[in-house]
């Protein structure tokens, strides 16, 4: 209504202004006016049409209609002639718009198929349509009297502009269905591509026209030396124009909307001028930007969507109002004749390309129905024949606006049909997954009696990647380390688990010594942790651990390559001990597609600069298709380091990385817990017993409890927490047997020095504040624990606590911080968290702390055990707001479904969010 | 200039004419930006708004009386009335835009707040002065200028009907798009001065406020350096220098620059505490709005009214060539 409101003003306000105009003013006075009124209206009545289901285009060709000079009059004759200033520059545009959509690179290895599809159907409907046009002609509303070389040009002309067709009315239908699959991806391609094709096609048929009526004494060598100057100069101006807006993008890229229509201005005026064909050279310009300018492609398409549509939409209004709507009417038949002929050769074509292409034939019969619509590319083409051959041209742009009305209507609504046919609309089957990690989901090992037993992982990440597994099937593939993990395989080194519902494969790999203390210990864990930490440890790089690592890394690989069936199975690979899985992959297997989660830090690329081999691993991790990080401080520093140490093109907008002529987008996505399953846990009635029997065999009986759960890690900050607490003890000694802290301490790496190193600092310090601080009779002041608790037990603890505190020094997540949080359904409890670990970047409501800061971290302590229970439930629940909204699952599945979508839909993000522009 | 018809002839008459509808709304645009910086309410701004059209009147009045003094015996190809040229000019030469570095931040605020007000004063003359040139009685002309200032606040109602609740970028763009062009469109339709209808509608937005105002001032900011230079460009294009308009331009930058500065003293004392007591030497620097009204006044009244536009085009260099000189010897005193 409000939208009406301001049309019935502006119309208002125009019929006023006409009254208040004068005459004799300069020409071009009203041009400006007529641009705002029609770009305005137009706009309105698009959207009012689109409420209905029916084309925005539409809606901008019957507004043009309505307010133009044969009905309305609210656009005069001479704002109307005024308003065709924009035309030159709205083609060109159209032309430009189409070569930005052909990205050779994104067409790839289906080009061929894609050619063979596209170039049959164009031929066999190009010639079915030039002979019915030929035999026809006398009783086609054009020219009925043309003969000879007049009647062929105009043929020409003709079956070129009926054949062509409108990516963006397919890009819509898809985007508007949610289609996912292989006829949209055919569809699309294929628009693109015989648009493409009919562009040249109309430049040739254009000057072959203009020979026949303008210059039609032009003989001989003469006549082709002038065709071949406006064909390959049109090519050349493009293709240098092309370039020189590809480096502007590449080095200036301020007003970038401006250039790119200034642009369109330059071809459109110089083309004409200098008897280039303006509609080849945008071509052209728009193929070479679109495959020049790879890493500022998503600038570019925002500049098209910000510059485009009101360019268009005033095209659309201008055609609109050069329409009289008798002769619309009077060239019903014809356009409906013309539509039905058109289909039939379309379907014809599309077979003999699928008998050609061998393409799968449930695809290949329903291609024909997303070739159907027809909206800007060809109201381009009238209006560039109607400009220049008025009368017959007049006539053809009346036949084809009449064609399109129907086109436009009954288009979607076919393609609708066919993408349904083909199972495009049915909800995305699942496809087997590959998951690689270098620990395994299951354990086995033997008790005493030989029976074996096997034990499930219980860190939340595999927890979630085994319900993935569960419900989509596939293989996992990872290191065997448990004891009896050999008796349980098949020849083939598998198993399938779960052990009792099995739903995928385990495929274990057995790595032997000394290479997996070489690349676990060793590479791995003493030379990527430490370098990814920012702690005081010296990352340590050997050459045989490196060698082994590169080992390690080949043979997951090769494992990969002999467990992937399907090309389309994504694999997921998992964190920093395989970061050469992906290259490795590749030689095997050019077409995978992986995704790697990095689920440690960073470095800054300074930092980055101390592993010998970080060019190897920088170009290892950008050989998979997605690479995703915890932290957008992450991502950040893996583009810097991939832009100043491998030189790699970076798409900042779109977080890409062009390296060695393969894309890999970098995002960062946090990870989460399984909230639903600690949920459960805490709602469990057996968990107060679980609280007993812990209290028991913790011998907890003060009042005021926290809580540590780490690994025993150099980057946990453990002796930092320690002495936090000491100085919190020494400045309330009321707290003295009062209160205990528990510290659950799960040995790790003991093999390497730095880690017994940590481990044997631990239990001094804890001796030595127990001592300092015990009361004869009362609680200890450190409860510490050295053994892994299940995740029921680590339910009930959390929920003893008052406290918890997480003190990393460096931490990718940390997701005890998230547990914590989850298990705490009654909104009581504090969490201390270090600033320093990737939780707290979600987490801001916990209470921050600086871990190097002992005496402020001893403040934050204090002010978590005095804090009010009213403060402590507002942030609780805040904190538990953020950890439900992004589990586990939500992080897999973003993941995964990142990576699908980067090869599901490669050519719909060619043509993506231009859908309202009716090209 | 250089690149104009009578330079290289890239900007040749074919291209201008291509350019000539971009103008109005280019002058529209810089109406708006006027008008949506207007906002009166800050302290002290009415005492600096009485001071800058007092400095913009005296040297209005200053440059019109010595331009109708000579224009009758120096301008002869045109059938302009001479009172038109003057008033035309010494419209022009009363803005001033930019602002002189090395002032302390209090005076250089002060005097910031009066060139942007100093441009009122002169944009309504313009406005009016363009309709008399139409219209055939003062009255005639006032009533003119009043029915299209109601048409240009209904324009911008419109705007503002449809910017308000719309959330879709692209749509945002279009409705700020269009309502820019149909307000420049309409001045320039009505053959009347597109800064005044800019201006009255930036300030229609700039009092109804919300996202309207936001999403217009948005893209106006973005497009703002283009059609800067555009301005500048078609406006040096379109000069035509002679011996007798590089003499009068001399002229205009001599009486120009006596009015600021008498009018600076003025405004000085008006102004009060916190301007700085060389304001006029501060305001001899032209900025471009007076460019902007002249081929204004071409687009409007005609070719007749070159002269002027090359008089105020050169007049501007040369202006700006004095500020640039009076600068320097500021900072070294």
């Amino acid at each position: 209504m409000r939208r009406l409101t301001a049309l019935a003003l502006a119309v208002g306000a125009m019929l006023w202004l006409r009254e208040l105009g004068v005459t004799g003013t300069v020409g071009s006075a009203g041009t400006a006016l007529a641009l705002g009124f029609a770009l305005l209206g137009a706009w309105i009545a698009g959207d009012v049409l689109r409420r209905f289901h029916l084309p925005r285009l539409t809606g901008y060709l019957v507004f043009g209609v309505i307010v133009g000079p044969y009905l309305g009059n609210v656009i005069t004759e001479s704002m109307a002639a005024q308003l065709h200033v924009i035309t030159g520059i709205a083609t060109t545009l159209i032309a430009l718009i189409a070569g930005l959509t052909l990205n050779l690179e994104r067409l790839g290895r289906r080009l061929v198929t894609i050619t063979y599809m596209t170039g049959a159907t164009l031929a066999v409907a190009i010639i079915g349509l030039s002979a019915i046009a030929w035999i026809g002609w006398p009783w086609l509303p054009v020219a009925p009297d043309a003969t000879g070389l007049a009647r062929v040009a105009m043929v020409a002309l003709l079956v070129v502009m009926v054949v062509s067709f409108s990516p963006t009315m397919a890009a819509a239908v898809i985007a508007d269905t949610g289609a996912r699959g292989r006829l949209s991806d055919m569809v699309l391609a294929m628009v693109i591509l015989a648009d493409l094709m009919l562009l040249v096609l109309f430049s040739v048929c254009m000057q072959l026209a203009r020979v026949v009526f303008e210059t039609g004494e032009g003989e001989g060598i003469d006549l082709l030396v002038r065709f071949a100057w406006e064909i390959g100069g049109a090519l050349a101006f493009g293709v240098l124009l092309g370039a020189l807006f590809a480096l502007y993008m590449r080095y200036i890229g301020r007003e970038v909307t401006l250039a790119l229509l200034a642009v369109c201005g330059v071809l459109s005026q110089v083309g004409t001028t200098q008897q280039f064909e303006p509609l080849l050279a945008a071509v052209a310009a728009g193929l070479v930007i679109e495959n020049l300018a790879v890493a500022q492609g998503d600038t570019l398409r925002a500049a098209v969507q910000r510059g485009a549509p009101p360019v268009l939409v005033v095209f659309f209004v201008a055609v609109g109002t050069s329409l009289r709507l008798d002769a619309v009417a009077a060239i019903g038949f014809g356009a409906i004749a013309l539509s039905a002929v058109r289909l039939g050769f379309i379907r014809l074509g599309v077979r003999a390309g699928v008998k050609l292409s061998g393409l799968d034939e449930h695809i290949g019969k329903y291609a024909w129905t997303g070739l159907v619509s027809q909206a800007g590319i060809t109201l381009g083409f009238a209006s560039v024949v109607a400009a220049e051959f008025a009368g017959w041209g007049n006539q053809v742009q009346l036949l084809l606006v009449g064609s399109i009305a129907i086109h436009e209507l009954v288009g979607p609504i076919l393609f609708r049909h066919g993408l349904a046919r083909a199972g495009d609309l049915d909800a995305p089957v699942s496809r087997p997954l590959v998951v690689v990690s270098n620990r395994e989901p299951y354990l086995h090992s033997q008790d005493g009696d030989g029976r074996i037993t096997s034990s499930a992982a219980t860190g939340g990440v595999a927890v979630a990647l085994d319900a993935l597994m569960r419900e989509r099937g596939g293989v996992w593939i990872a290191h065997g380390a448990g004891p009896a993990d050999r008796l349980v395989v098949d020849a083939a080194d598998k198993l399938g688990v779960p052990p009792e519902s099995p739903s995928y494969v385990l495929r274990r790999l057995w790595l032997e010594e000394p290479t997996f203390s070489a690349y676990y210990g060793g590479f791995a864990n003493e030379g990527v942790w430490p370098l990814c930490h920012v702690v005081d440890v010296r990352p340590k790089f050997r050459n045989e651990d490196w060698a082994a690592y590169k080992d390690v890394n080949a043979r997951f690989a090769a494992a990969i390559h002999a467990e992937l069936a399907s090309p389309d199975a994504p694999v997921f690979i998992q964190d920093y001990h395989l970061a050469l899985v992906a290259p490795a992959l590749r030689a095997y297997r050019p077409e995978a597609k992986t995704a790697l989660f990095w689920h440690i830090p960073w470095p800054y690329p300074d930092r980055l600069r101390i592993c010998p081999w970080r060019r190897e691993i920088l170009a290892g991790l950008l050989a998979n298709d997605l690479l995703a990080f915890q932290l957008e401080r992450d991502r950040r520093n893996f583009l810097m380091a991939a832009e100043e140490d491998l030189g790699a093109e970076i798409d900042s907008e779109a977080s890409r990385v062009r390296f060695e002529g393969r894309h890999t987008t970098v995002v960062s996505v946090p990870i989460g817990v399984d909230y639903d399953r600690i949920q459960a846990i805490a709602a469990d009635p057996s968990l107060e017993q679980e609280q007993e029997r812990l209290k028991n065999l913790l011998g907890l009986r003060a009042e005021l409890i926290g809580i540590g759960v780490d690994r025993l890690d150099y980057t946990k900050g453990i002796p930092e927490r320690l002495a936090a607490l000491d100085a919190v003890m020494e400045r309330q000694p009321g707290l003295r047997g009062r209160m205990t802290f528990v510290q659950i301490g799960v040995p790790s790496r003991s093999e390497l020095q730095s880690y017994a190193e940590i481990e044997a600092e631990i239990s001094r310090r804890v001796a030595e504040v127990n001592a300092r601080h015990a009361v004869p009779g009362g609680a200890p002041a450190i409860c510490y624990y050295r053994a892994p608790l299940t995740a029921f037990s680590l339910a009930a603890l959390y929920r003893l606590a008052h406290f918890c505190v997480v003190s990393s020094l460096s931490d990718g997540m940390n997701l005890v911080a998230k547990e914590f949080v989850a298990a705490r359904d009654d909104e009581d409890g504090v969490l201390v968290l270090s600033a320093l670990a990737g939780a707290a970047q979600e987490l801001d409501t916990a209470l921050l702390i600086n871990p190097y800061d002992v005496e402020g971290f001893a403040d934050t302590l204090s002010r978590a055990i005095d804090m009010p229970r009213e403060e402590r439930m507002a942030r609780m629940r805040a904190m538990r707001r953020v950890v439900a909204g992004r589990n586990v699952f939500i992080w897999a599945s973003d993941i995964l479904e990142g990576l699908e979508s980067l090869w599901t839909k490669p050519l719909h993000y060619s043509v993506r969010g231009w859908e309202e522009m009716s090209v | 200039m250089a690149l104009g018809p009578r330079g290289l002839g890239l900007l040749s008459p074919a291209v201008l004419s291509f350019l000539d509808p971009v103008v109005p709304v280019a002058l529209a645009t810089l109406g708006v930006l006027v008008g949506l910086g207007i906002g009166l309410d800050r302290r002290g701004d009415r005492r600096l708004l009485i001071a800058a059209n007092l400095e913009s009147g005296l040297t209005m009045l200053a440059v019109a009386v010595g331009t109708a003094l000579v224009a009758p015996a120096a301008i002869t190809s045109t059938t302009v009335p001479p009172w038109m040229l003057a008033l035309v000019a010494g419209i022009c030469a009363a803005t001033s835009l930019t602002l002189p570095a090395g002032t302390s931040v209090e005076s250089r605020a002060r005097v910031l707040r009066v060139v942007e007000l100093d441009v009122l004063l002169p944009i309504l003359a313009g406005g009016l002065v363009l309709a008399a040139a139409r219209e055939s009685s003062l009255l005639a002309a006032v009533s003119l200028v009043t029915q299209a200032c109601i048409v240009t606040v209904a324009l911008g109602a419109t705007g503002w009907l449809l910017l308000a609740r719309t959330s879709v970028d692209t749509e945002q763009r279009v409705f700020a798009i269009a309502t820019l062009l149909l307000v420049g469109g309409a001045a320039d339709y009505l053959s009347l001065s597109a800064l005044l209808g800019g201006l009255v509608a930036g300030t229609f937005w700039q009092s109804v406020g919300g996202q309207a105002r936001d999403c217009i001032r948005r893209d106006v900011i973005y497009v703002q350096h283009p059609l800067l230079v555009l301005v500048l460009l078609v406006a040096g294009a379109r000069t035509d220098p002679s011996p007798t308009s590089l003499g009068l331009a001399v002229a205009y930058v001599c009486v120009r620059t006596a009015g600021k500065v008498a009018g600076g003293l003025m405004a000085k004392r008006v102004a009060g505490i916190g301007a700085p007591p060389d304001l006029g030497v501060h305001l001899i620097s032209p900025g471009i709005l007076g460019v902007a009204f002249a081929l204004n006044a071409v687009r409007a009244i005609g070719s007749d009214m070159s002269v002027v536009l090359t008089v105020v085009v050169a007049g501007t260099i040369g202006a700006e060539l004095l500020a640039g000189l009076s600068q320097p010897r500021k900072a070294l005193e």
